[in-house]
């Protein structure tokens, strides 16, 4: 199973902080900085869907099973599993002590190095905020228009962002664990792929509605 | 060996063996051999006879017969008055009369005198067979007769009791005492004793005839029948009945050839023979007729259960598709195994190399998006350094651009990637220098809806040929899998099938049931057809052979006595014609030239010139023809001592046909003169010529009736 490159997790990231970003308008946020992700926690989380298309399909169906989403949501769950792009785009993530976790640092660095996007501490200094710069808010936009494959990065993160709603990071985790082989991993070795289990639900969910 | 059955053999020209014809010829009861017959001589010693009369006047239903004791209507006069013309009267009446050898007379000046009474009370005593009429026979109350039989005496004595004799047959010796020989309580029982005792007595032998479809036997009573001769019996020449040829037969028997009751005996026997071959004959066919039903309804159940056989299928075969079938089961079973591990297996490969074909892809559209990734950021101005800050200088980014630093870290670029558009240090690791490369070689510009199928990719061949191999080794894979899987698909159907047709077996069993029955039904059909031969079985061929050949024998035997008896009576009968001639001659038979007496008992008769024959003659002439003959017969027999006949003759009114006078007497003379001849001879005669009897015979010997009396 390969993993992504330092590359393609910094493209995720921009696609990430451009829509999941929230105004940086708080005192003490950077100058300049245009759009704020303040729980790495979320921003985490949000990237465990985006490069595991299958758990994201599997929550798109609780969604539509409770009531949360339409019923339409169900061929986009459909799509998540069938369609050859998102199933290349499994990138298994590690399961760490508090959850899918994998350094962004690298990541990151390929951000802050084209000025696209700053890292600060909270003031108490526990946790990272994530600023978007406003040349990152033109790279985010220019992804979302370039040709090819690098596109497909900004769609997904609007439907990551539609399952996800305004949970905070913990909320967010807390779904994901309750996602069955995510709780069933074990410590460091990667999640496993629930793809069948989600086509099983999809097709109960269908003939219920 | 016999001289018969010798004789037998010969005219068969040995075609059947000597024993074989002694056997049948004894089985037959044909006597092989034959004395000479002698003669035994029959007299009437003494006649009683006593009753009442009961005589009824012209008053009452007197008719002739009534009114006279008259038995039968030879007699004189039928018009005669007699009578006393009273009422009802009864009249105790008795009878009796001693005679000896020689010529008795019964006689009385008028008709209906009781003369017919005497001769046929003699007769009933002789014969047991009564010819009275029914009025004198109910008037007797007790008759006795006694014979001189041989050297015997019989006495005959019965009681009548409304017309039935009753009685006893008494052997009398001379010392007094009697031995009762047998008993009679009815006339059949009469004729019977008197058959019994008569016939062994006088040496007689039955004459065996075939009458009606059987054989009858004509014993005493025929005998007897041919010692009386009276005017109502004259049809024929001998005896008193012209049937089963007795007139032959009594002839050869007084004549005495000494074959002639072993011919009578194979004539008979013939005919037996005759008929028991018919009977065999007619039995085979209607056998025959019976078995052709049978047979055909048994050829008709052969075919109803060949064809019911042909029907059923034949269980041996689907026996051996079930076992077939049982196998073929299990085969499969282990096919269907062994096919579901293999497609697991394939399955499994094709998933393995399915994944790794993924992951192929995966990582390539990871190099993909890699490699434009980096073409993004490269296409972005550094600003500072991530770790330090330190910005990005115009001088920098000019040296970068010249490809000799990073303008971000300052290390030195790579020339050659530089070239092609790539920043990449030389210190980088050799991962992120394909990496950058990568990048360099990809189109600017995509399809629309970019998909994992990447444009040319020309410095990937190494990819695309692993993408290429894994996609051919899924493609294998695959069809591997699909052939396997549509084995395994075919082989389970077909053990659906074969398992069908295996649990189809119950069937069977009741199949092969059905068909062993239909094959034993179709056995015994068979062996009922056979056992209907059409053939007749050795054992009827033989019977028939047998009934043939004895047939056979029997006629040569026939042909044989006959030839005897013929020879043998040629010259008796020459001399018995001629003194035949010469006493009809003297009984008054006008112009009589000759007669010739032929061995069956016709006669040829010449007179007056013309032939004719006995029959031809007028009454008269036939009574004294037939006198004639008897008397010839009773001399040749005692003049030869060959012959049988006893001597005894009795005759009834002579005188009653067309006799004159002169004839009669000379009828009476010469009968005497041949009585007289012959010791052993007994004539009795009821005449009404009672004028010359006195002169002719002695009073013992007559018994006449005083004028205008009865004799009893």
């Amino acid at each position: 199973m390969p993993s992504a490159s330092r590359v393609q997790h910094a493209i995720r990231l921009l696609a990430l902080l451009r829509q999941a970003g929230t105004p940086a308008d708080a005192p003490g946020d950077p100058d300049g900085a245009v759009l704020a992700v303040r729980s790495e926690r979320r921003l985490q989380a949000l990237d465990f869907w985006l490069r595991n298309p299958d758990y994201l399909a599997d929550e798109l169906v609780s969604e539509v099973e409770s009531g949360s989403l339409g019923g339409d949501y169900l061929d986009v769950a459909a799509a998540l599993l069938e369609d050859p792009e998102p199933s290349l785009r499994h990138y298994p993530m590690p399961r760490w002590l508090f959850g899918a976790y994998e350094r962004l640092d690298d990541a990151f660095a390929h951000l802050e190095a084209y000025g696209l996007a700053i890292m600060r501490r909270t003031p108490g200094g526990h946790r990272n905020q994530f600023f978007l710069l406003p040349d990152g808010v033109a790279a985010g936009d220019s992804l979302a228009t370039t040709d090819g494959p690098l596109s497909w990065y900004p769609r997904q993160v609007r439907l990551v962002l539609q399952v996800a709603g305004t949970a905070n990071g913990s909320q967010l985790k807390q779904r994901q664990y309750q996602q069955a082989s995510y709780a069933d991993t074990e410590l460091g070795s990667h999640i496993g792929p629930i793809a069948d289990r989600v086509r099983e639900r999809l097709a109960e969910a269908r003939s219920a509605t | 060996m016999s001289k018969l059955a010798a004789a037998v053999t010969a005219r068969l020209r040995d075609a059947v063996d000597e024993e074989t014809v002694e056997a049948i010829l004894t089985e037959a009861r044909i006597p092989t051999s034959a004395a000479i017959p002698t003669p035994v001589g029959l007299q009437v010693l003494r006649v009683e006879f006593s009753g009442i009369k009961l005589l009824t006047g012209p008053t009452g239903d007197a008719t002739d017969d009534d009114a006279t004791a008259v038995d039968d209507a030879t007699d004189d006069d039928r018009t005669g008055a007699g009578g006393s013309g009273a009422a009802v009267t009864t009249e105790p009446f008795t009878f009796s009369w001693t005679l000896g050898p020689g010529l008795h007379v019964v006689g009385s000046h008028e008709n209906l005198r009781g003369k017919s009474t005497v001769l046929e009370v003699i007769r009933w005593g002789l014969r047991g067979r009564c010819r009275l009429q029914a009025d004198v026979r109910s008037w007797l109350r007790h008759v006795q007769v006694v014979f001189a039989v041989g050297a015997e005496r019989l006495r005959i004595s019965f009681d009548v009791t409304d017309g039935r004799p009753d009685g006893a047959v008494h052997r009398e010796s001379d010392a007094g005492t009697a031995v009762e020989l047998v008993r009679f309580a009815d006339e059949d029982a009469f004729i019977a004793a008197m058959d019994a005792v008569m016939m062994p007595r006088l040496h007689l032998q039955r004459i065996a005839a075939w009458q009606e479809g059987q054989a009858i036997e004509h014993a005493w009573v025929a005998y007897a029948g041919a010692l009386s001769i009276s005017s109502g019996g004259l049809d024929v020449l001998l005896g008193d009945t012209k049937f089963s040829g007795m007139p032959s037969r009594l002839l050869s028997m007084f004549l005495g050839a000494a074959w002639a009751a072993p011919r009578a005996e194979a004539a008979t026997a013939v005919k037996a023979a005759d008929a028991a071959v018919a009977a065999l004959q007619s039995r085979s066919d209607e056998r025959e007729a019976a078995s052709a039903g049978r047979r055909e309804r048994a050829v008709a159940d052969v075919q109803a259960a060949k064809a019911l056989l042909a029907e059923l299928p034949d269980g041996e075969a689907r026996l051996a598709e079930i076992d077939a079938a049982v196998r073929r089961v299990g085969s499969l079973g282990a096919e269907i195994a062994a096919l579901s591990v293999q497609l697991e297996d394939l399955r499994a490969t094709e998933r393995e190399v399915g994944r790794q074909l993924q992951d192929e892809r995966a990582r390539k559209h990871a190099q993909l998006e890699d490699a434009l990734g980096r073409r993004f950021f490269n296409a972005l101005r550094p600003t500072a350094c991530p770790r330090c800050a330190a910005p990005v200088t115009e001088a920098r980014l000019a040296q970068e651009q010249r490809g000799h630093e990073c303008s971000v870290c300052t290390t030195d670029l790579d020339i050659d990637a530089f070239t092609h558009e790539v920043l990449v240090s030389t210190a980088a690791p050799t991962e992120e220098r394909e990496a950058a490369l990568r990048s360099a070689s990809l189109k600017t510009s995509f399809p629309a809806g970019a998909d994992a199928d990447v444009g040319e990719d020309v410095a990937e061949d190494d990819d695309d040929a692993a993408e290429a191999a894994l996609q051919a080794a899924l493609n294998v894979a695959a069809l591997r899998a699909g052939r396997v899987a549509e084995d395994l698909r075919e082989a389970t159907r077909e053990r659906g099938r074969v398992a069908a047709l295996a649990r189809s077996g119950q069937e069977i069993a009741g199949l092969l049931q059905r068909r062993r029955d239909a094959e034993l039904a179709l056995a015994r059909a068979q062996g009922a057809r056979d056992a209907l031969a059409v053939d007749p079985t050795p054992g009827e061929l033989a019977e028939r052979e047998a009934l043939e050949r004895r047939r056979t024998v029997l006629a040569a035997a026939e042909k044989v006595t006959a030839d005897w008896v013929r020879e043998a009576q040629r010259e008796a009968l020459i001399g018995l014609s001629n003194h035949i001639t010469a006493l009809a001659r003297a009984f008054g038979v006008a112009q009589l030239t000759s007669v010739e007496l032929a061995g069956n008992a016709s006669m040829k008769v010449r007179k007056g010139g013309a032939d004719t024959s006995y029959t031809g003659c007028s009454p008269g002439e036939k009574l004294r023809l037939k006198v004639a003959t008897a008397v010839a017969l009773v001399h040749a027999g005692f003049d030869t001592q060959i012959g049988r006949h006893p001597g005894l003759l009795t005759v009834d009114s002579p005188g009653s046909e067309e006799a004159t006078t002169e004839s009669l007497d000379t009828m009476l003379h010469a009968l005497d003169a041949a009585a007289a001849a012959s010791p052993d001879m007994q004539i009795i005669i009821a005449t009404t010529r009672t004028d010359l009897l006195e002169e002719l015979v002695p009073a013992e010997r007559r018994r006449i009736a005083p004028p205008g009396g009865y004799l009893w």
